[in-house]
């Protein structure tokens, strides 16, 4: 024996995975995150203009987030009985607009800074301080039905931004035990909408996937590897920009054409499902060219 | 969300109430994307969910590969690792598992029979036809030689004690089920149906 010690190189057993089916917001944190993070991605995008805009409305939700007013949360009863026809607590359906959300959209109307912005959207924002409730319940309805006409486009992204601030701040006081998976897996447990896109964490849950909600900001767990639109796990592949860097990929179906985008925090800590998507659209275009359709739209930019 | 780069331009291009990038003043924003993306093509890669073949533990595993199946590109293994969602393993592998990539790659994995020869010192590729014929012959000659059916009081025992067999994880129901009557029915004891290799 010659009283060596042999020498391996690193072998990675992986770390397990802890078991969690949903994280709720962190209201009203979430919007400062995602003014900070997409501040950082604006800066070198093609659409540095546009992410520009999303960057003073996140601020804006930081700000509106902290205004008064009272939110009500489903009694314990409306929670119980929605679990057990596995329908989401919060669904977007039954919503009926409140003075909460109008003062929520009034504000971030009237503290985006207009600096530097086009003309179209100073009128917009200045059309939107001006309009009755009744306008900004439509608009709220026309988005929550996924109906918005053609000229309601601009004016709808900022009552989606305030319907994100109402709709994170009841999610993030529900009893998180009490929220399980519905039946459509691919939709939020909390409010029903679809998800943004998903994240592989690295964090306690290490590797598996959470989808983000477009509305209420919930996070939940979805099995990796299968199509979030038909569930097949058999035709799913990844795309992504050749040379990339491996943090934003597309999930392709080739049994129901459609796709979703996954971002992979392991090679990124800093992804944020919704700035990130914004921040990818390129990767969108690149895929709907290919022949995939996206599986829901970001809230933000709802039809093309 | 009809995300082309044909309707994209068109948008940017002055088309109105096309989007809401367009509809608030940002048509160049649009178009910039779209000219972005020129240079540049999809890369393709899969994951796929598999099980480990080492042991009975069963541990999900998650193989990426690259190439594109339709498109008779060849296709490559590029990494492996515990499956997050297996409710077995959570992402995790044993260091066996761990090395499951250099055992796919490996130069000396054995992916067809070969046979040396009584007295040979080297291996020959042989067909599958081949090797079970001979396989079958030594098992049927062998236990035609040492099959006991009964004991030395008389007792029908049916045991066939000079052959056995090692059959490998990952099988599902069905093929244990198939594997154990095949065994024990021709009166093998020496059995072990996991891979403690």
């Amino acid at each position: 024996m010659s009283g060596q010690t042999p020498q391996f190189g690193d072998l990675s057993i992986g770390k397990a995975a802890a078991d969690e089916f949903v994280r709720l917001p962190r209201y009203p944190a979430l919007f400062e995150i995602r003014a900070a993070r997409m501040k950082t991605l604006a800066a070198a995008n093609p659409a540095a203009g546009f992410l520009g805009l999303m960057v003073r409305v996140f601020s804006a939700q930081a700000d509106a987030s902290l205004l008064a007013g009272e939110v009500v949360p489903p009694s314990a009863e409306a929670i119980a009985r929605a679990r057990e026809h596995a329908m989401p607590p919060i669904a977007t359906d039954s919503w009926v607009p409140t003075a909460t959300y109008r003062a929520a959209l009034r504000f971030i109307a009237a503290n985006i800074s207009r600096d530097g912005l086009p003309q179209a959207t100073i009128d917009v924002l200045a059309g939107l301080g001006e309009a009755p409730d009744e306008h900004l319940d439509n608009l709220a309805r026309a988005h929550l039905e996924s109906a918005i006409p053609p000229h309601w486009q601009g004016e709808a992204i900022f009552a989606v931004a305030a319907l994100q601030v109402e709709f994170a701040r009841i999610a993030s006081l529900l009893p998180k035990e009490a929220i399980k998976p519905l039946d459509a897996p691919g939709l939020c447990p909390c409010c029903g909408s679809p998800p943004v896109a998903g994240v592989v964490v690295a964090d306690h849950a290490f590797g598996r996937r959470f989808l983000s909600c477009g509305l209420c900001s919930t996070s939940w767990h979805y099995v990796r590897v299968a199509c979030i639109t038909c569930g097949t796990e058999k035709d799913v592949a990844y795309q992504e920009i050749e040379g990339g860097d491996g943090v934003a990929k597309c999930e392709s179906c080739d049994d129901c054409r459609t796709y979703s985008k996954i971002f992979y925090q392991q090679k990124n800590m800093a992804v944020e499902a919704l700035c990130d998507d914004l921040a990818t659209l390129s990767l969108d275009l690149m895929v709907n060219n290919a022949g995939w359709k996206r599986h829901a739209p970001n809230p933000f930019v709802p039809v093309i | 969300m009809e995300l082309d780069r044909r309707s994209f331009l068109k948008a940017g291009g002055g088309a109105a109430l096309a989007s809401s990038m367009a509809v608030l003043g940002f048509g160049e924003d649009q178009k910039a994307l779209a000219q972005a993306v020129r240079p540049f093509k999809l890369a393709r890669t899969t994951e796929t969910r598999n099980t480990c073949p080492y042991c009975s533990v069963s541990c999900g595993i998650l193989m990426y590969s690259l190439g594109d199946k339709s498109k008779n590109a060849k296709q490559e293994v590029i990494h492996i690792e515990g499956d997050p969602d297996h409710p077995v393993n959570r992402g995790t592998l044993c260091p066996k598992g761990a090395g499951l990539l250099d055992f796919v790659h490996s130069k000396t994995r054995t992916k067809y029979p070969l046979h040396r020869k009584p007295g040979s010192d080297k291996w020959e590729r042989v067909s599958w036809d081949f090797a079970l014929d001979r396989i079958t012959k030594l098992m049927k000659e062998d236990r035609d030689k040492n099959f006991v059916a009964t004991n030395p009081e008389g007792v029908t025992v049916n045991r066939w004690l000079t052959t056995g067999m090692l059959a490998a994880s990952a099988t599902t129901n069905e093929t244990a089920f198939m594997t154990w009557k095949t065994v024990r029915s021709l009166g093998m004891v020496v059995f072990d149906n996991q891979a403690r290799v």
